[in-house]
């Protein structure tokens, strides 16, 4: 919101050169909020208590649609939890290595009498699932993506899906099994479905798309061919409304136990999770996390480049190696978590979401010193990891 | 190089006004001022015979192939360095022309491996269809001579490999390194016969700064650089335009195949997010989907302390209905939900969420891109009132400041760092906002106005310092935020941005940053005729 107070303020939104852009992380993170992937929010972020919304659901789909929000995913795992939760399908997201307090998922997913893993390899949260579904990579799927700035390209199979089904295909089937008359011949019904319900995307289709290219929402009646530049002469809300933006401080504060602050990032080579780039070449330029340290916070503490160290913070450990360097200030120490042996998760606090990247919440502070051993938890992630691929690797 | 032969006007389009008309070949074109010869030729369906020109870099003239003749002038200059003028008159055909380009042609090939039969490149080559097209038969010199035939290949890169025994020194790829990539880490050491390409002082290819965007393996017109999937498997057969699965950037690809087999994944110049470059993830990284910890039969287990078993798709979609309408029953209509991916495609995520609502009969979905797509999804629908950033890529080559903010596109979003370092290249500012000294602050031929190495967690008050400045030093775009905005809300937000609070002077303590320091960049930002902002995924709800 300041960044939007800060562009309207001198003039910096409507125009070519100008703007607010986020940059996003995941290749459809746009697209899948577009979808309606919220509790509270019909596709094209139309809540669901909006009674004409969800009528044209209704009438679309053939039945009565709750109009309460549901459970966020945090609200998912307290239930579970609790005991009230009992059933998850969860598509290509690992929460079990992406959410923040480890402990809590882990009860979560525990305490579930079914939970239905749908992705490429059995990923960390697989290791509390009772069915596997197998997913497609983007080599095989049918659809369409959506990047940063709004633009709908198509991903076209170069290959047949390798487990014999497409996505929307088991989740089709799931929904008929359930007793829902879920029909698709092919994912292009589903784009028209979209188009239909949704009017940022009225004029989108396959067929557009193959002949344009690529599309940017809105694509409708007011804008056939979609919109590269948005609020000009006007903005979509009518004025622009600035906001107060008050600064709270992070809660998260330095100590004379754990003097440092811990912020995170990404690596060129690597990608997120690295459940994808960890199984290429890739790895060559970045086989392990590693943590750099100012110069002077490393002769401190008698750490010299390579060694081994552990990470501290109030809420759990985790070795690596080190690696001096000036590029951040004294007090400030950084690392990637592109692997799931480095445990982000239990050095960062719960409100320090590395794998979302938010930097406000990406602030821990930490020790660190010299170790000769992993942590206790990277020790179980690895017996873990052995006892639950082992039976795998003798049946193939 | 690659399968799909997009055409290649051998220069860059000029974007020039003014049209001028000329006479090649006896035939008229007219082209915007500032073309080159051989792309107005081009536009007229001639090819002139080139190695070293291709229209994603600038013209460089050093091949000798591309020669025309222009009446009223002597010589025979290099049609991609010499640009079209009214009335011109030009050959491209002639007789002298031939017997020179054929000369050249002799002269290159007289110190290249004669292996085409077994080249990597066999079919996919240039320097082999030039060959064909000046009509090379014999090679006067022999091939006795001094010659670099026997010099050592660099495998050290995983995904491609350099030859330079069949090196013409065209510079393609030093140049692809620089104008499209932006990382200048090839270039051509020595001179005359001992010029050679090389990534650093006697580093390999691994060693050096190369940062694998193969840019360069696109641009070589020979096998000099050539990716290792396709010395194994072949020249491609037939191709399939698809988009990337990584970041953000949402790059069109060509995935250029044989049967069933991805031999290599070319940027496709159409692609208007990435304009026919690629990074390191997308080009090479794909081989994850045949890898072989990938699961490719459904699986169901009782307990999750029970080995997993093979199942039939049947079997385990009908166990999977069962079981969630049971716990539906005994615990209730809300007991279950689903979660759907970032990943997956758009049709993929919309079934899932009808899933849940029409099958689960709840809302109980959510996406963990939620948590970070929420604060921008907030904080722009509130103020601007759309979910979502508000620019093309494109429109970053307009920008005459950019103001990044806890995002570090060189290793983030590396496509579009490539275009915003192109634009910082032409002369456009660029204020780095991160704790961390990313790339951006300094690289070859980049260097920030300004690096605010903010305390992680404080952006908010730096961007309400900025506004503070900006109000107090009156650098506020009045007639837009009267025209413009809501002024009630207006009027209520400058009471709360003047305050102590937002100051300069007591903001610096919070982030660590000078005050004077904050005043300069943000009068930078204030002051451009055009000013971007660029943001890593979530900088918070408040910023």
């Amino acid at each position: 919101m300041g960044m939007a107070n800060l562009a309207m303020l001198t003039g910096n939104l409507g125009f070519n050169g100008c703007g607010v852009n986020p940059l996003r992380g995941q290749n459809n993170v746009q697209g899948s909020c577009d979808m309606g992937s919220f509790p509270h929010e019909f596709p094209g972020y139309r809540p669901v208590s909006d009674d004409l919304t969800r009528l044209s659901f209704e009438n679309d789909w053939g039945l009565r649609l709750d109009n309460e929000p549901g459970y966020r995913i945090p609200n998912m795992f307290n239930e579970a939890v609790k005991g009230s939760f009992k059933g998850m399908y969860i598509q290509g997201e690992d929460v079990a290595q992406s959410d923040p307090d480890i402990h809590h998922v882990e009860a979560a997913l525990r305490n579930l009498d079914c939970l239905v893993v749908q992705d490429l390899f059995l990923n960390e949260t697989a290791k509390y699932a009772h069915v596997f579904l197998p997913g497609t990579s983007f080599l095989e799927k049918n659809g369409t993506f959506t990047n940063a700035e709004r633009r709908l390209g198509r991903v076209r199979p170069a290959i047949k899906p390798r487990t014999g089904k497409h996505e929307w295909q088991i989740t089709m089937e799931i929904a008929q099994a359930m007793g829902y008359p879920m029909h698709y011949d092919d994912s292009s019904q589903i784009m028209d479905e979209i188009a239909r319900l949704t009017p940022t995307f009225a004029g989108v289709s396959f067929d557009k798309l193959d002949r344009d290219g690529s599309l940017q929402w809105p694509c409708n009646d007011e804008a056939p061919n979609g919109t590269p530049i948005m609020h000009i002469d006007k903005f979509v809300r009518g004025l622009g409304a600035f906001e107060i933006t008050e600064f709270i401080p992070t809660e998260e504060k330095v100590t004379p136990k754990f003097p440092l602050l811990l912020t995170t990032g990404r690596i060129l080579s690597q990608y997120n999770v690295g459940a994808q780039t960890r199984r290429t070449e890739n790895n060559v330029w970045h086989p392990e996390d590693i943590l750099e340290i100012h110069p002077y916070d490393a002769a401190e503490r008698g750490i010299k480049n390579g060694d081994l160290i552990m990470l501290k913070s109030r809420k759990g450990e985790t070795s690596l190696h080190a690696l001096l360097s000036e590029r951040m200030q004294p007090g400030v120490v950084y690392t990637t978590f592109h692997m799931p042996f480095s445990g982000a998760n239990i050095v960062t606090t719960e409100y320090s979401d590395w794998a979302t990247n938010c930097p406000e919440y990406k602030v821990t502070a930490v020790q660190c010193s010299l170790t000769d051993h992993i942590s206790e938890w990277q020790q179980h992630f690895l017996d873990y990891q052995a006892k639950q691929t082992k039976p795998l690797l003798q049946s193939s | 190089m690659s399968l799909e032969k997009d055409l290649d006007y051998g220069t860059p389009e000029s974007l020039c006004q003014e049209l001028i008309s000329l006479e090649i070949d006896g035939h008229q074109v007219v082209v915007p001022e500032g073309t080159s010869i051989m792309r107005a030729a081009k536009q007229l369906g001639t090819s002139i015979p080139k190695l070293c020109a291709t229209d994603s870099l600038e013209a460089f003239g050093s091949c000798r192939l591309c020669l025309v003749e222009i009446e009223g002038r002597r010589g025979t200059p290099a049609s991609c360095t010499t640009p079209v003028e009214a009335g011109m008159i030009v050959h491209t055909q002639t007789q002298k022309l031939a017997k020179l380009r054929k000369g050249v042609m002799e002269l290159y090939i007289s110190d290249h491996p004669l292996d085409c039969l077994t080249c990597s490149a066999n079919g996919d080559c240039e320097l082999q269809d030039m060959a064909g097209t000046v009509g090379l038969r014999d090679v006067r010199y022999g091939y006795q001579g001094d010659n670099h035939l026997n010099a050592t290949r660099d495998n050290s890169n995983p995904y491609f490999s350099f030859d330079p025994s069949k090196c013409i020194v065209c510079s393609r790829c030093v140049r692809a390194c620089d104008e499209v990539q932006g990382t200048f880490a090839l270039t051509i050491s020595k001179r005359g016969f001992e010029s050679h390409v090389s990534a650093g002082i006697e580093d390999s290819f691994l060693d050096s700064e190369c940062v694998s965007c193969g840019a360069c393996v696109q641009a070589c017109p020979t096998a000099t650089l050539m990716e290792k999937t396709v010395i194994e498997h072949g020249v491609p057969e037939h191709s399939i335009e698809t988009t990337c699965a990584y970041c953000g950037v949402g790059c069109t690809f060509n995935a250029e195949m044989k049967g069933d087999q991805v031999v290599r994944m070319v940027p496709a110049k159409s692609g208007k997010a990435n304009e026919g470059h690629a990074c390191v993830k997308g080009r090479f990284a794909w081989g994850y989907a045949s890898h072989k910890e990938r699961i490719l039969k459904p699986m169901l287990r009782s307990s999750i302390d029970d080995p997993w078993r093979e199942v039939s798709w049947e079997e385990a979609i009908q166990f999977t209905a069962k079981k969630f309408r049971e716990l539906q029953q005994e615990y209730g209509r809300k007991a279950i939900g689903g979660i759907s991916s970032s990943r997956a495609t758009n049709e993929e995520v919309f079934v899932v969420q009808k899933l849940v609502r029409a099958a689960f009969e709840n809302n109980n979905i959510d996406t963990c891109a939620r948590v970070c797509h929420s604060p921008t999804g907030f904080g722009l629908n509130k103020t601007l009132g759309t979910s979502a950033g508000t620019q093309d890529f494109i429109s970053v080559e307009s920008a005459d400041v950019i103001l990044l903010i806890g995002a570090n596109p060189t290793d983030a979003h590396p496509v579009f760092a490539s275009r915003m370092k192109k634009r910082l290249r032409e002369g456009a500012q660029i204020i780095v906002v991160d704790p961390r000294r990313i790339d951006l602050v300094e690289s070859p031929h980049i260097k920030a106005a300004a690096h605010l190495a903010i305390l992680p967690g404080t952006n908010v008050a730096l961007i309400n310092a900025f506004a503070h400045i900006i109000v107090e030093e009156d650098l506020v775009d009045w007639d837009y935020v009267n025209h413009r905005c809501d002024k009630d809300l207006f009027e209520n937000w400058l009471a709360f941005i003047k305050r102590e609070q937002n100051s300069p002077s007591y903001v610096a303590k919070v982030l660590g940053v000078e005050a004077e320091t904050l005043r300069k960049a943000a009068r930078l930002y204030a002051r451009a005729e055009r000013a971007a902002i660029y943001y890593g995924l979530g900088v918070t709800a408040h910023s």
